[in-house]
């Protein structure tokens, strides 16, 4: 079984501004080319990935949290979808 | 914000990237640091005395022609940081500064804090059998060793070794004919890192394996024959010891409890030989 957690600081470890962007754009959002969200710019993701809600909803988090809270996954399941978007193996 | 849409294909994201990247350029973001600048300040600093046996036993370097050098090329001192650095370079290139125990704005140690590339490659390939290490001070090892190694900074670079532009492009094409001995920290994680790779290998086969308590039994069989002779012995010995060897031990903790350079190597030799 996967150390899912374990799986999860691996990825942070791979993740920068530009593959959370391309992940975020793959699952259906726009990202303009200085990381923010085109509808919401006061959404934007810094140069570690994390994604910061400066504006009403505030909120702040890694693409994982962001993909749980949008997509309405578990966490598990968030965190395996970017291992395999970005072809990291587990068992 | 909400978008409770499925999620695609995961396996569509290569392809789906590579497209991209033709529509959209996104901004580089400069890192908020200039690591020359940073080495800069780093290399005038004079290392204390007694923070080199931090990182290893002294008498590892003892005897050792090229220490001096070795550790003038990879190590500096932080005062700010009150901490020893180890610099990466690809040729006169900086690509990492790691501090050896850094604190945060709250105070809490940080263990090799990392400015520049966590993701480079260190290596050194001079000939068919190359050492495969994990952490910083291992690559300083293989230099006093004088061996051929790919050093990896962490475990987890070996995960997305397919998308890695320095190990496709550089690495990957001059170890298909060599032997790869993979040093492995007695953990899972790093154990994690034999499948991808192998996967790397036109020749798995050539991938030799060799765990801690592997170098521990050597050295116990090279200076004590009669205790482990059997093949049965072994078994015992090892299953014995594997229980109390430390989570995360390492081949500098290993290196720093034998402490005697030739017979560290003379361990290598016999424990390699023993797979071959």
């Amino acid at each position: 079984m996967t150390d899912i957690k374990q799986l999860k600081d691996e990825l942070k470890e791979t993740l920068d501004n530009k593959i959370v962007a391309e992940i975020l754009i793959f699952i259906g959002y726009e990202i303009t080319r200085d990381y923010k969200f085109a509808n919401d710019r006061s959404f934007s993701i810094s140069r570690n990935g994390y994604i910061k809600d400066f504006g009403a909803t505030g909120f702040a988090g890694d693409i994982f949290d962001f993909i749980m809270q949008e997509k309405n996954l578990p966490l598990p399941k968030a965190i395996k979808f970017v291992a395999d978007c970005l072809g990291v193996k587990y068992e | 914000m909400s978008n409770l849409h499925k999620l695609p294909n995961p396996l569509d994201f290569i392809n789906f990237r590579a497209e991209l990247s033709n529509k959209i350029k996104f901004d580089d973001v400069e890192p908020s640091y200039d690591l020359n600048k940073i080495f800069d300040s780093l290399q005038n600093n004079s290392i204390p005395s007694g923070y080199i046996s931090k990182l290893f036993d002294l008498q590892i370097l003892e005897h050792n022609p090229k220490a001096k050098e070795i550790l003038k090329e990879f190590i500096c001192y932080s005062k700010i940081d009150d901490s020893l650095a180890v610099i990466l370079k690809d040729n006169e290139e900086i690509k990492t500064i790691a501090i050896n125990r850094a604190k945060d704005k709250e105070n809490n140690l940080i263990k090799w804090k990392t400015y520049g590339s966590k993701k480079h490659i260190q290596y050194k390939i001079k000939d068919d059998f190359i050492f495969i290490v994990y952490g910083m001070a291992e690559i300083i090892l293989c230099e006093l060793f004088n061996v051929s190694y790919i050093a990896f900074q962490s475990d987890s670079i070996t995960k997305n070794l397919q998308n890695h532009k320095q190990w496709i492009e550089e690495i990957k094409p001059m170890i298909q004919d060599k032997y790869l001995i993979l040093l492995l920290d007695n953990d899972k994680s790093c154990r994690e890192t034999i499948k991808p790779i192998k996967e790397e290998l036109e020749e798995p086969r050539n991938l030799i394996i060799i765990e801690m308590i592997e170098l521990l039994q050597t050295k116990a069989f090279l200076s004590d024959v009669g205790t482990i002779v059997s093949s049965e012995g072994k078994k015992v010995w090892q299953e014995h010891n594997q229980e109390l060897l430390e989570h995360g031990y390492d081949f500098r903790d290993f290196c720093n409890k034998i402490k005697n350079p030739q017979l560290i190597e003379e361990i290598l030799k016999n424990t390699m030989k023993g797979k071959l």
